[in-house]
């Protein structure tokens, strides 16, 4: 019952950037029976940025999501870390708001928030406010996009929030591993090698391309009126140059790297991870994986019954799904005590086989078709993260609603659920990576 | 999944009492009401049915909150509720399993979890909003039938020890309960509680408390989505009009406020130093100052730290404020050298002397009531958070709607925030704290 325990400062609250392993894929508006949704407005202001309004009047929360088809696959050969660099330094202010923290006050001072978030494939800025706050978000993530001040403190403070960087070790390693050869198989935050090759002008033509009216989507959701937004867009953005959309370099990966590794950590708990290469969002097969990732995933998926209910192995199964573009993979994680990671190790392989020969029927995939849909509905009930799947999708050229998705999920079949299985799910394709205080020097 | 209650010519007559004694607009066509609208009805076993339309919604939220909480726990049942809520689930009649009964709400896409506070207990699932039947029948199998398997229930108290053994509580928090129960008595009573009290627990005695306290009339259901209250009546008449009626669970009276109490201890960092005070609490008409009371001081107001720091005397530091149904706890810290721990304390108390004197002025009222303001609605984002907010503060009497509350909070006065520093608050009766 507490209204509020300790708080955190607002003038220390870290910026939150996260590395994106959250499927960021198409979602369902309505389940079969549920009144459905109005469709959000799509308008194109004259320069090219692509404004998208959700109009959801009786919402409690305003999301303002700006979305730019850029991200870490982009930086170029030799300037590893250069996209990330520059969506750090972007928030280290303005003119009128000359430091990280005082860019993100007047949002802060609303009960909101800011987030970044960058993956391989995109950049995302995600505002949430209170009714009555659009302005302060919209203006926000203008003035950071119009006149960001740059300074040469807020590029060193930038190079060392990457170097120090929210994407742990282990993460670049499995995604190493993952897409050999692959941008996304790149470290995310780049080395000092390449971070010391990026150049202040490297910055500013990065910053023209990415950033261009056309490269971007803003999508706002939550009791705002579409009228609204589009003024205030107009004003915070409509001064942009227009650029072109930057389109996603054809790229693949070599074989995966299958050797086990071992890193020590200071926890007392260990975690397993086993990972599979599968395929982009685009492939043909996408939508036979996501169904097969349903089925290994969730407190009822068959790792976590196996793992944690059937042997108590683990009180926290989990699985990641890494899914871009041209590339995606299925990741098991499990939180064990150090002596059970051998039989942890195993007990993953045995699930995963048995993926890959037990036979899938047509009432467990319809089973798996009314959750997927349901947990969209789900996960989608925030406004922030109503307004950054619209700002993706609409970055990324696909369709706002979720109809053509599930069409495709409604032609899978048992046989295309068992192929993809094989095909992707194979013992010889798993990546194992432990971390264990066991391994400490 | 089928639904479990049968439609008996019984429960036919009690759903028929309880829609005859629906309020307010219970008599209206079944469409969802205007938005932000809440309706309830008082079933005839005395279980509260709340709605709160949301038309807009694709998700509707269940919330199911008993008045079984920390406080209302025996020196024998310390950590009971908590130990009590996981047990819920085990496994019931229709759900033999902690797995059926989880994959019967995610197989809709939902959500299920519960949690337990000073207050109460809440049970709460998010679904589509098509599958609210689904919520309620597994809300309905945990609370009425649940097994309780005697091996499973035992497993699961070494289970929450087990929780308790991980869970890092940090030396701020470890003085905050320390000075809430102190000047709080019951009311202050950490639900987590400790291994070795959960360990003492007479599990007979655990199932009596149940039988005490998870009865009808000790709670209410909540339901926030795009739903008519007619409709919801119904179901919830199916799905907990079997539940025994009871009697609203008498709570222990607040024991007095001690005075001035030192409260020291050990701690192997850096002196954590402490200053206390009882405060009225959510029910009171002073609550929403109370609360910009505290954000002027802390968050977004930085009175406290710029005190702290122009003393020199610690560089990290802030205010607190928790608010239960009729009593609440405002603290102020530092985290500070040793050697400097005895010269935090008058820093606390003058920072509060400052604001019983000067008064804040208006700019610092009125960004402290914007920004709260903003926390209240951004937290009640979602369905489910409507829901327990509705289920609990309902039943402890204290319910305002999330905008009612935000609206409050902006008509506060800086007048209003000198007025209740002065009347709630003694820097001369504060309890310290030095841990060092």
């Amino acid at each position: 019952m507490s209204s509020r325990e300790l708080k955190p400062r607002l003038r220390l609250g870290a910026l939150l950037v996260l590395l994106m392993f959250a499927l960021a894929g198409g979602r369902t508006e309505a389940s079969p029976a549920a009144a459905a949704a109005d469709p959000p407005a799509v308008i194109t202001l004259a320069n090219g940025l692509t404004v998208i309004v959700d109009e959801r009047p009786d919402a409690l929360a305003i999301g303002v999501s700006l979305a730019a088809r850029a991200g870490t696959r982009d930086d170029r050969p030799g300037r590893g870390g250069e996209m990330a660099l520059l969506a750090r330094a972007l928030l280290g202010g303005t003119a009128a708001y000359p430091s990280v923290d005082r860019l993100r006050r007047p949002i802060e001072r609303t009960g909101g928030d800011l987030e970044l978030e960058i993956d391989p494939d995109l950049t995302r800025y995600t505002a949430v406010v209170p009714p009555g706050s659009l302005a302060v978000a919209v203006d926000t993530l203008g003035a950071m996009l119009r006149e960001p001040r740059f300074g040469i403190t807020d590029l060193a403070d930038a190079v060392e929030a990457t170097a120090a960087g929210r994407y742990s070790p282990l993460d670049d390693d499995i995604s190493a591993a993952l897409w050999p050869g692959h941008p996304a198989g790149r470290p995310s935050g780049g080395t000092e090698a390449s971070r010391d090759g990026i150049t202040y002008a490297d910055l500013l033509a990065l910053r023209a391309r990415a950033f261009a009216a056309r490269n971007l989507a803003l999508a706002v959701s939550g009791p705002v009126s579409a009228a609204e937004v589009v003024a205030m867009a107009e004003s915070a953005f409509g001064t942009l140059p227009p650029g072109e959309p930057w389109p996603v370099a054809a790229a693949s990966a070599a074989a995966p790297d299958t050797r086990s590794r071992t890193f020590g950590t200071f926890r007392p708990q260990a975690t397993v991870f086993m990972a599979f290469p599968t395929v982009g969002r685009t492939a043909p097969d996408y939508p036979a994986v996501l169904l097969l990732n349903l089925l290994a995933s969730g407190p009822d998926g068959l790792l976590s019954l196996d793992v944690r209910s059937r042997h108590g192995l683990a009180r926290d199964v989990s699985t990641l799904d890494l899914t871009f573009t041209d590339v995606g993979a299925l990741v098991a994680v499990a939180r064990v005590q150090p002596a059970n990671v051998d039989a942890t190790v195993d007990r993953f392989r045995e699930v995963f086989e048995a993926i890959v020969c037990d036979e899938v029927t047509e009432e467990t995939l319809r089973r798996l078709r009314e959750r997927l849909v349901g947990e969209r509905i789900v996960e989608r009930e925030r406004a922030a993260d109503r307004a950054r799947d619209l700002a993706e999708r609409s970055v990324r050229g696909e369709p706002l609603s979720d109809a053509a998705l599930l069409a495709a999920l409604a032609a899978v079949t048992p046989a295309d659920v068992q192929a993809a299985a094989r095909r992707y799910l194979a013992p010889e394709r798993a990546i194992v990576h432990v971390i264990t205080p066991d391994a400490r020097s | 999944v089928a639904l479990m209650v049968r439609w008996s010519r019984r429960q036919f007559l009690t759903a028929s009492a309880a829609l005859a004694a629906t309020v307010a607009v219970g008599h209206r066509s079944r469409a969802a009401a205007q938005s932000g609208v809440v309706q309830s009805t008082v079933l005839p076993n005395g279980l509260t049915v709340l709605t709160r339309a949301r038309p807009g919604a694709e998700t509707a939220a269940v919330a199911v909150a008993v008045l079984a909480g920390s406080r209302d726990e025996s020196p024998g049942l310390r950590g009971g509720s908590h130990w009590l809520e996981h047990i819920h689930f085990l496994g019931t009649s229709g759900f033999p399993t902690t797995e059926a009964l989880y994959n019967t709400i995610s197989e809709v896409g939902g959500d299920l979890n519960a949690s337990t506070s000073t207050e109460t207990t809440t049970y709460y699932v998010t679904v589509p909003a098509a599958r609210l039947s689904v919520a309620l029948n597994v809300l309905s199998e945990m609370l009425q039938r649940p097994t309780f398997d005697e091996d499973a229930v035992e497993r699961e108290r070494g289970v929450v020890q087990e929780e308790l053994r991980g869970s890092r509580e940090s030396a701020l928090r470890t003085a905050l309960l320390t000075v809430n129960q102190r000047l709080n008595g019951a009311a202050g009573q950490d639900p987590a509680a400790t291994v070795a009290e959960v360990g003492r627990i007479d599990r007979a005695n655990l199932l009596a408390y149940r039988g005490a306290r998870y009865t009808a009339g000790n709670m209410a259901v909540a339901v926030v989505g795009p739903v008519a209250h007619a409709d919801v009546v119904t179901l919830v008449t199916r799905a907990l009009g079997g539940l025994a009626p009871g009697t609203p669970g008498a709570r222990p009276a607040l024991t007095p406020a001690p005075g001035a109490v030192r409260l020291d201890g050990e701690t192997p960092f850096e002196s954590i130093v402490m200053v206390g005070q009882r405060i009225p609490g959510l029910g009171s008409p002073d609550a929403p100052a109370l609360q910009v009371f505290d954000a002027v001081l802390d968050v977004p107001g930085t009175r406290m730290i710029d005190a702290l720091t122009d003393a020199r005397v610690a560089g990290e530091g802030g205010t607190s404020i928790q608010l239960f149904s009729d009593v609440g706890l405002w603290a102020g810290y530092a985290v500070a050298p040793p050697s400097r721990a005895e010269r935090v304390v008058p820093v606390l108390k003058d920072a509060v002397r400052r604001l019983q004197d000067e008064g804040p002025n208006a700019t610092e009222v009125g960004e402290a009531a914007t920004y709260l303001a903003g926390r209240t609605l951004l937290a009640a984002e979602t369905v489910a958070a409507q829901a327990q907010r509705l289920a609990t503060h309902t039943l402890l009497g204290v319910y305002y709607t999330e905008e009612a509350w935000a609206a409050r909070l902006a008509a506060v006065t800086p007048a209003d925030v000198r007025r209740v520093a002065a009347s709630y608050f003694d820097p001369d009766a504060f309890a310290v704290l030095v841990q060092r």
